[in-house]
Formats: C-alpha cells, sequence, structure tokens
C-alpha cells in the first residue's frame, strides 16, 4: 500500500510518477519517431530498388 | 525479412543495452525505497535520489551541446557530413537538456511544497536553472521557427552562449547562500550523506544516465534519419558549398 495521507507522501509519489511520464513518455514518442522514420527510410528504398 | 521491417527495428545491441537500463532502474528505485529515512525530512528526502541525478545531468547535456555546436561552425565550411552529424547531436542534446532540467524543475518544486511550504522563491540556484530552462527552450524554439542555413548556424551560436550559464548555476549554490540546500557533495566539512544512502544515489545516477545516453543516441538517430530525406541536407549547411543529399551517410 502506497502512504498517501500526508502533502509529503503525496508530494513523494507526485515526484516519482513525474518523472516516470516525462522520461518514458519521453522515450515513447521517440520510438514512434524511430518507426515513423523507418518507414520513410524503407518506402525510400523500396522506391529506389523499383526504379 | 524485407528492409522496412529492418530499419523500423532497434540493432540487437540497443535492445540489450535498453534491457540493461531497464534492470538498473529497477534496482536504483529499490534502494531510492529501501534507504534509511532521513532525520528531519522523513521519507520526504528521497525525492533526492531523482532530484540529484536528473540536475546533475542536466548540466552535463548542455556541454554535449556547445562541443557539437562548435564542431558544427568548424566544419560546416570544409565537412558537411561531419556538420551534419554535429547539428543532430546538437540537437538531440538540447532535447535532452531540456527533459532533464524540467525534471530537475519539477522534481524540486515538489520538495520544496512539501520541506519549505512554497513552490518557488527567486533564490540564485532556482532563477540561475530556471533560465538554462528557458534557454535551451528557446534554442529548440529557435530550431523550430526557422528555416533554411540559418538555423543551424543560429542555433549553433545560441548554443554557444547558452552554454555560459551552466558553471554559474553549477557553483551558484557554492557562491551565494540563499534558500536552496548546501551541495550534499563537494561542499566542505559539513557536506556529505550517510553511507547507507550512497548506493541510492549512485543506481539512481547510473540509471538515469544509460537512460539519457540511450535516448540520447535514439533522437540522433531519428534526426540523422531525417537529414537523408530530400530536400533536408541543403537546408543545414551553406548553399555554397556542393551538397549532394544522396551522399548523406
Amino acid at each position: 500500500m502506497i502512504p498517501f495521507s500526508t502533502l509529503s507522501e503525496r508530494h513523494l509519489v507526485y515526484a516519482y510518477c513525474a518523472v516516470w511520464i516525462l522520461q518514458f513518455g519521453y522515450g515513447a514518442w521517440l520510438a514512434v519517431q524511430w518507426r515513423r522514420s523507418g518507414r520513410n527510410a524503407g518506402n525510400k528504398k523500396t522506391t529506389e530498388q523499383s526504379g | 525479412m524485407n528492409s522496412r521491417s529492418q530499419s523500423q527495428r532497434f540493432p540487437l545491441w540497443a535492445s540489450l543495452y535498453l534491457a540493461l537500463t531497464f534492470a538498473v532502474l529497477a534496482i536504483g528505485f529499490y534502494e531510492a525505497m529501501t534507504a534509511p529515512k532521513e532525520a528531519t525530512m522523513g521519507n520526504l528526502y528521497r525525492i533526492f535520489f531523482y532530484h540529484f541525478p536528473h540536475t546533475i545531468l542536466s548540466f552535463v547535456f548542455p556541454y554535449l551541446n556547445c562541443a557539437a555546436a562548435f564542431l558544427f561552425l568548424f566544419w560546416r565550411r570544409n565537412n558537411s557530413q561531419r556538420a551534419l552529424k554535429a547539428d543532430a547531436f546538437a540537437l538531440a542534446s538540447a532535447e535532452l537538456t531540456v527533459l532533464y532540467a524540467s525534471v530537475g524543475l519539477a522534481t524540486g518544486m515538489l520538495w520544496g511544497r512539501a520541506a519549505w511550504g512554497i513552490w518557488w522563491t527567486w533564490d540564485a540556484r532556482l532563477t540561475t536553472y530556471l533560465l538554462l530552462w528557458l534557454l535551451y527552450v528557446s534554442y529548440l524554439l529557435l530550431r523550430r521557427l526557422t528555416n533554411g542555413e540559418q538555423k543551424a548556424v543560429l542555433s549553433a551560436v545560441l548554443a554557444i552562449f547558452a552554454a555560459i550559464d551552466v558553471p554559474i548555476c553549477f557553483m551558484s549554490i557554492r557562491w551565494w547562500r540563499t534558500q536552496h540546500p548546501a551541495p550534499v557533495f563537494g561542499g566542505g566539512a559539513d557536506s556529505g550523506i550517510d553511507p547507507h544512502m550512497l548506493p541510492a544515489v549512485f543506481w539512481n545516477l547510473a540509471a538515469w544516465a544509460m537512460w539519457g545516453a540511450f535516448t540520447l543516441g535514439l533522437r540522433y538517430a531519428i534526426e540523422r534519419r531525417r537529414q537523408r530525406e530530400p530536400g533536408e541536407a541543403t537546408a543545414v549547411v551553406p548553399s555554397g558549398v556542393p551538397q549532394p543529399i544522396l551522399e548523406v551517410r
């Protein structure tokens, strides 16, 4: 059970959650960008090969 | 396997590195939660285990950004391929600076509200740190709002000026004793923490440094791919220098 009754306890939980949301949110955004850029690169290679 | 699915996947070594990073992050979290309770602040001080690595690393990424900016300016007229790489690295390190400084600000404010009763005060460290964050946000905005060869040159110049704030911010808690707590490490005879708390500090520092290195490399790779798209390379390096886009590697 996560202690959440006092202001200090709540802020401790908020701080850790804020870090995970910001860091892993950015990581997820990068993963999406990586896939998109890979799709573009794959399309470009396919076009070059067929051309 | 076709080239499209290959280019969307992470290389095996990157996947292994990411798995190792998550393992170190998990150890860091465990150490942070099981470290002894602090005498005056109780459990609230555990914010420090995430605040400290992010703040320290937000002082490292600007120097990478500054070094990349210098290299871009050095290479832009005589080696366009290297200049493009330096520009991509500068962008990646500036984004990481904003991210880590945002975490440093957020965790610091959450600690300050519970420990001091206030979210913010205009003391030397907080003010110079906010200035650092604003400088790198403005760097990213400049890159987004400008186009052509001016974009990379202007942002490289801004990066060099912005890095001047880093040593001022780092030393602010040594030069001026205001609201922010005194330095925990290297702050003189009264500084330091209980040795039982050190594993939590160093595991979390290692974990967030590893995560930072991974995201930095990934962001750099994405930007390099974007530079290979038609019409992108000539927008970064001077138009007077021959820039065959297909030769971007």
